[in-house]
């Protein structure tokens, strides 16, 4: 295994990051028991919607993520607070943030005024919402498994990549429900021979970055005091791939960011954890150059390019 | 004026005698035989306030068949009172004639193209040739003439209705006015002929400050509410009428058949204090009446129920559509849960009828179609616009099937906002939603799938080759695309 870094210009993130409002995090279990078989859930990815259960236990639980849509697609999970529907999380969280999401697209607001609008517009509760994993990018026909340590309630389903036309993949459909019961699952967490800890301005990778099946785990050894947090997505690089512009288009709040035609092949990931938080994903490897970024903190330095030889 | 075509009932129910009768029809449990003739001033005067329905005339005379002539034109008519609007109408009239034939009955529509575009002639929920199926697949430029000929089918006495589908444009032209109904008698009919039969054809459309129906522009955000929910309009019509009143005596019982023939709207009807018996569905009546406070009825579905007058004399109630929440949250309309009035049922002053109508527990019997000889269960997940993430694609087969087998569908809704699946030419039964199952057989050529909810049917796929189109019958996604073609070979 390669490692190397690439350089990128200070973007006005830092400053956006900055501007954020803090997200509460609340801690999950971070002890797994190793050597465990998880429960299986499939969840399909289409263009634009889920096809997936309605309820599924808590505890270990794992997600076999499936892309059978013609776009790249992610899997992110939030916790709703105790007094919060999926309809409210729905419909007053999503409509204000698509209306500044138009606003960027289409009035070419600044960020600053992107954070202005969020925090006017957005309810107080949206603000403690948990994102609590899930699967990262996948490219159109692919499968990753991801592992995650769930509480019991209501969460929403989510991918908010943009469409060709610069629709975000939730409003078009790409947002559901899934009850996560009280019934606790028997399934502990898998074994993993990779293991990257994520914190504020570093991604460490260890582990033998080989040809193959991996199991990949994920830990958030610290989330930064405001901001969305760290998530890692890989992205599979050709010899004439500039990473840099594929972190620039995992940068969501630019307007051609995250939109649909990808610039490379996506291979899954870990969506954002809590603090203290661990999740494991599955990631199949062929030997060549990879790119694991996190989207909201990667422009920080949290991120890795690696050569798998 | 709205209507330019004259009733012709009187004269339609003697052909239907004649026919009828020449046919062989021995008894006389014809509805429109003695009852029309008899009410036919009556009848007259109740349709201009109600049910407005000028009939299709009948130009054979040959026995069992019904020959008729349908074109559709731009028109300039008063939709609502105090303007006028550029539409489309077939025979002039919003909504168009009412076709009438029985069970059996060889029809044939000489239809003329009048508009300025290529058109259909979609004969929704009726059995019968691929090619008289009016579907995309089978345009009639414009300015052309095409003569659909098909034969009803015994057992499929119910209630239909028919539409433009041309592909892209269907919810344009539908919106636009065109659209009617279809009622196939059934020489035996169960229910009594002495039943007042309405047939309420249910619509919606928006106008502009003009008075000019209202249709959103490209790259607004009204553009998109349409794309996404499918065109809904503020004004509610039931046939040609805003707010029509009906009459009923106290005791009386009438037979309604309601067709929802609205581009997106879901109507869930209700009369304050009354309860409805709903006997049929779209492929006609159930096996066993059910009795039901209130209906939903998705587009493209149509019901039969009956109205029991069981309000004091000279008393007034309204149907009423109440709110449906078929919205994903993030597109639901801001009104949604407002009620809105459709059609005031005004009792008369007579006296309760004494002997009132006892509905029979059994109406017909429908044939089984066993799950055990399903040969093959299709899955369908829907998402907003695509069917199976596929967008239509007129050079593309979806699906093959042999010619009589039988198989199970199973539509997957995979967001959250409803969508209505509708499949041409073959009637199905639903065996169960969201794995428990309905509560009797019935002939539907619509099943309504809630957001992330399922739906499985049974059908099979009798006496007709060719590409047979399935769709979400919300007009505006089937324009997107979301529709497919199955080949049965």
């Amino acid at each position: 295994m390669m490692i190397s870094k690439f350089v990128l210009p200070l973007p006005a993130f830092l400053f956006i990051s900055m501007m954020l409002i803090g997200i509460q995090s609340r801690a999950q279990s971070a002890v797994p028991e190793p050597n465990s078989q998880s429960d299986i859930v499939l969840i399909t990815a289409s263009d634009y919607a889920f096809d997936a259960p309605k309820e599924v236990a808590s505890g270990w639980t794992t997600f076999e993520y499936k892309n059978e849509g013609n776009e790249p697609h992610f899997l992110f999970l939030t916790r709703m607070p105790e007094d919060v529907t999926f309809d409210e999380y729905a419909g007053d969280a999503l409509v204000p943030f698509n209306a500044v999401w138009y606003a960027l697209r289409d009035e070419g607001i600044n960020t600053e005024e992107v954070y202005e609008r969020l925090g006017a517009q957005m309810p107080d509760w949206f603000w403690t919402l948990e994102f609590t994993g899930g699967a990262g990018l996948i490219s159109a026909g692919r499968t990753t498994d991801v592992t995650l340590n769930l509480e019991p309630g209501i969460y929403a389903m989510e991918c908010y990549m943009k469409t060709e036309d610069g629709e975000l993949h939730s409003m078009e459909g790409m947002l559901r429900e899934l009850v996560v019961s009280d019934t606790p699952s028997e399934a502990a967490a898998p074994e993993a021979d990779i293991a990257i800890t994520l914190s504020n301005f570093e991604m460490a990778i260890d582990g033998n970055l080989s040809p193959g099946n991996h199991t990949v785990s994920v830990h958030v050894a610290e989330n930064p005091e405001e901001g969305y947090g760290h998530n890692v997505h890989v992205a599979r690089l050709t010899e004439d791939t500039d990473a840099q512009e594929v972190a620039e288009w995992m940068n969501w709040f630019d307007v051609n960011g995250l939109q649909n035609p990808s610039p490379v092949i996506f291979a899954g990931g870990m969506q954002l954890l809590p603090e203290g938080g661990t999740g494991y994903f599955s990631l199949d490897m062929e030997p060549g150059r990879y790119l694991f970024y996190s989207e909201y903190t990667g422009h920080l330095g949290v991120f890795q390019e690696v050569t798998v030889e | 004026m709205k209507q330019k075509v004259f009733l012709v009932i009187s004269v339609v129910a003697l052909l239907f005698t004649i026919v009828y009768s020449t046919a062989g029809g021995a008894e006389l449990p014809f509805y429109a035989q003695e009852k029309e003739i008899e009410n036919s001033s009556k009848m007259i005067k109740s349709e201009k306030k109600v049910a407005g329905h000028p009939v299709l005339k009948n130009i054979s005379s040959e026995p069992g068949i019904v020959e008729v002539e349908l074109t559709a034109s731009p028109e300039r008519l008063s939709l609502k009172p105090g303007s006028e609007s550029n539409v489309y109408a077939y025979n002039g009239t919003v909504p168009g004639p009412m076709l009438e034939a029985f069970e059996g009955d060889s029809i044939i529509v000489h239809f003329t193209n009048n508009l300025s575009e290529m058109t259909t002639v979609h004969w929704h929920g009726l059995h019968l040739p691929f090619i008289m199926d009016g579907s995309p697949f089978h345009p009639i430029a414009a300015g052309e003439s095409f003569t659909y000929r098909f034969r009803l089918h015994e057992g499929t006495a119910g209630t239909y209705w028919y539409h433009p589908h041309p592909h892209h444009r269907t919810a344009w032209q539908v919106g636009m006015g065109l659209y009617g109904g279809i009622i196939v008698r059934d020489p035996n009919n169960p229910l009594p002929n002495t039943l007042e039969d309405k047939l309420l054809i249910l619509s919606d459309n928006r106008f502009d400050e003009n008075g000019e129906l209202d249709f959103a522009k490209a790259n607004t955000r009204q553009k998109q509410v349409d794309d996404m929910n499918g065109r809904e309009g503020d004004v509610l019509f039931v046939n040609d009428e805003i707010m029509p009143e009906l009459s009923i005596r106290s005791g009386e019982v009438q037979r309604w058949r309601i067709v929802n023939a609205s581009g997106a709207r879901t109507f869930r009807l209700g009369i304050e204090g009354h309860k409805f018996t709903h006997v049929g569905s779209d492929g006609g009546l159930f096996e066993h009446p059910e009795v039901i406070d209130e209906i939903v009825l998705a587009n493209g579905e149509r019901a039969e129920v009956l109205v029991h007058g069981t309000a004091d004399p000279g008393s007034k109630v309204t149907l009423q559509a109440l709110p449906y929440d078929r919205y994903m949250a993030m597109w639901r309309p801001e009104d949604w849960d407002k009620r809105r009035e459709l059609l005031k049922l005004t009792y008369t002053s007579e006296p309760s009828v004494e002997k009132q109508f006892v509905v029979p527990e059994t109406l017909r019997k429908i044939p089984t179609l066993k799950i055990e000889d399903a040969t093959e269960t299709r899955i369908m997940r829907m998402s907003n616009g695509k069917i199976n993430s596929k967008i239509m694609d007129m050079k593309r087969i979806d699906e093959t099937a042999e010619l009589g087998a039988t198989e199970i569908w199973e539509i997957r809704n995979l967001v959250g906002m409803d969508h209505p699946f509708h499949l041409h030419g073959f009637q199905f039964q639903v065996i169960d939603r969201n794995n428990v199952p309905v509560s009797q057989r019935k002939w539907e050529d619509v099943v309504n799938v809630p957001g992330f909810e399922k739906a499985r049917f049974i059908v099979r796929y009798d006496n007709y080759k060719g590409k047979w189109m399935y769709h979400c019958h919300i007009l505006d996604h089937e324009d997107q695309g979301m529709m497919g073609v199955l080949e049965v070979k």
